[in-house]
């Protein structure tokens, strides 16, 4: 065998799905963003209560909102128009796309577990410790499960759409406007839209009971939608999708 | 991701990038128009255009960073849509863009993060690269001069030694010293490694000595896509003394590249075809034909470039030897 036929073979050697998640996990670590995601939770719950857990809303709040400003955080820099360097490496574009969402919710988990360790850990010292054994096994979960719900919601924009922000918005205001027209401008009206947003994004794990039977359900099914959706929306080609798009709103147009 | 072989292996023995029909625009600008390349394997396809003519748009096509309209594009057989990722392997390229890469990492996390996507890396290569082009490998990306990121991705795209060779106005930005270092860098490259090459660039003279396929890109429509040897050999600038009242050469009518009027009475045209037959051609009108000279890869780009043609299928606008690419 030749040199040139074993550099030929060894150039058809592709990146696959395990190995590319951790150069995306390697990569975010560089970026220096997984971090400053911890640093910015940390610091969020000392400025409300100091180092002390606190079993209430406010906490699957600050959940809630990190899933999907993380998921933003995640494409930094990187809008599908902007993504030639990624998407001309030697993997499927499938494959990067999933691989990034997939490291960046394992960073996010694990900045959550560390502030909740954290948390816990202080908590415990500060004598509450008995609060902290009668809270549910699912309320632990829930957690978790909040912020990876918001993250990937917030990730089938971020994967397809160079202004995702303004998709959310767009799709919010859209929701409220079909499902509720009558008060869909109240939140804008007493300038308590985030207040609005999580209770959406909070009906949906139902944080209010979780441990229950219907949340079991409810969440791995949420979970396992919200994944098919990003991967679906991965393997569309932005070009695709923005060509299907036009064409959608022309005919709209036209109608 | 299906297989490791390609999805035409005939085409990828012959031919390296092959693209049928490839179509695309930009709302209702028309990019590229049912584009037919061949670039043969081992070849250095000078791609030629004016701004705009959908040279950068044809690259990003072939990697599936853009995808077409219609049409299908090949690297060494593997189509570039179903097995983009096999297609893309095979590739280095050298973009339009500044920052092919992420602006925050310094480069040293750069190049390794690229060395950890090609198994072929050559890390000594790699070194003696960023050292012959002078790449500060401790400052961020993003702090990197234009020619310096420049330079950078020309690191990147040769140390893993790649098959396919795509190469966007590779020396754009760099200094006239750096660019005689980088060409003569990437001639050492091609004579060191069997790659095909396909190069976009407005300087064909830096080329010239490189380069032994043309192809010229004007408003989306490969208008002549031709071999060196071809070209040298039925391409000719042809300097004429003409009668007054001369009605010029029906005949050729057709294969006329330019036309531009030289010293006196004399008229310098640029004419496809066998020398002989256009020497006869005129001469049987009362002309005279006072020299005829071959033109230089860079003379020719500009009169095929600048000159809206109508050969009228006589004219050699898709020729090239032993490819078997005839339109």
């Amino acid at each position: 065998m030749t040199a040139s036929s074993t550099r030929d073979q060894s150039q058809h050697r592709v990146v696959r799905f395990s190995r590319a998640v951790r150069l995306q996990l390697w990569l975010l670590w560089l970026s220096r963003r997984p971090v400053v995601l911890l640093a910015a939770m940390g610091a969020v719950e000392v400025l409300r209560r100091g180092l002390e857990l606190t079993l209430n809303l406010p906490i699957t709040l600050l959940v809630f909102f990190v899933g999907p400003i993380w998921a933003f955080a995640v494409w930094s820099g990187e809008p599908p128009s902007n993504r030639s360097y990624l998407w001309s490496q030697p993997a499927s574009r499938t494959d990067q796309s999933l691989a990034r969402v997939l490291a960046g919710l394992v960073w996010l988990l694990a900045a959550v577990v560390v502030v909740l360790a954290t948390a816990v850990v202080t908590g415990a010292f500060a004598g509450i410790w008995s609060e902290l054994k009668a809270v549910g096994f699912g309320f632990w979960v829930n957690l978790l499960v909040a912020p990876t719900i918001g993250y990937l919601m917030l990730s089938c924009l971020t994967v397809v759409f160079d202004r995702p922000g303004w998709w959310m918005l767009g799709i919010i205001l859209l929701r409220s406007v079909i499902w509720n027209p009558e008060s869909s401008f109240e939140p804008l009206g007493d300038f308590n839209i985030g207040h609005a947003l999580a209770g959406q994004i909070g009906r949906i794990s139902d944080p209010t009971k979780p441990g229950s039977p219907q949340w079991w359900i409810s969440w791995p099914l949420w979970v396992t939608v919200l994944w098919l959706l990003i991967w679906g929306l991965a393997r569309t080609h932005p070009d695709r999708l923005r060509s299907w798009l036009s064409e959608v709103v022309g005919r709209l147009s036209r109608t | 991701m299906s297989r490791d072989t390609p999805s035409d292996p005939s085409i990828g023995a012959e031919l390296a990038l092959v693209t049928r029909g490839i179509r695309k625009s930009f709302g209702r600008r028309i990019a590229l128009a049912d584009l037919d390349l061949r670039v043969p394997r081992g070849a250095i396809y000078v791609l030629v255009g004016p701004n705009g003519s959908g040279k950068t748009t044809l690259m990003r096509i072939l990697l599936d960073v853009v995808r077409a309209d219609s049409g299908v594009a090949t690297v060494l057989g593997f189509d570039s849509v179903k097995d983009g990722a096999y297609a893309r392997a095979a590739c280095g390229h050298v973009g339009e863009r500044r920052f092919a890469g992420y602006a925050w990492m310094k480069v040293r996390d750069l190049l390794a993060f690229q060395a950890s996507y090609r198994p072929t890396w050559d890390k000594a290569y790699a070194d003696a690269l960023t050292k012959e082009l002078d790449v500060r490998d401790h400052t961020t990306f993003g702090k990197l001069s234009k020619g310096e990121a420049r330079r950078l991705q020309l690191v990147m795209t040769l140390a893993h030694r790649p098959s396919v060779l795509l190469l966007d106005e590779p020396t754009d930005g760099l200094d006239p010293v750096m660019r005689d270092r980088a060409l003569r860098l990437l001639s050492r490259h091609l004579a060191e490694n069997e790659t095909s090459v396909l190069i976009s660039t407005h300087l064909v003279s830096e080329v010239e000595g490189l380069g032994d396929q043309l192809g010229v890109l004007r408003d989306g429509v490969l208008s002549t896509q031709i071999d060196r040897v071809t070209l040298r050999t039925t391409l000719h600038s042809y300097t004429i003394t003409a009668p007054i009242d001369w009605a010029g050469v029906p005949s050729l009518s057709g294969r006329i590249v330019s036309k531009y009027n030289g010293i006196g009475q004399q008229l310098v045209w640029i004419v496809w075809g066998d020398e002989r037959e256009v020497v006869g051609k005129v001469t049987a009108t009362g002309a005279t034909v006072r020299e005829v000279r071959q033109l230089s890869l860079e003379r020719a780009a500009v009169y095929l470039m600048s000159e809206r043609l109508d050969f009228s299928g006589t004219a050699p606008t898709s020729i090239i030897s032993g490819a078997g690419g005839g339109k």
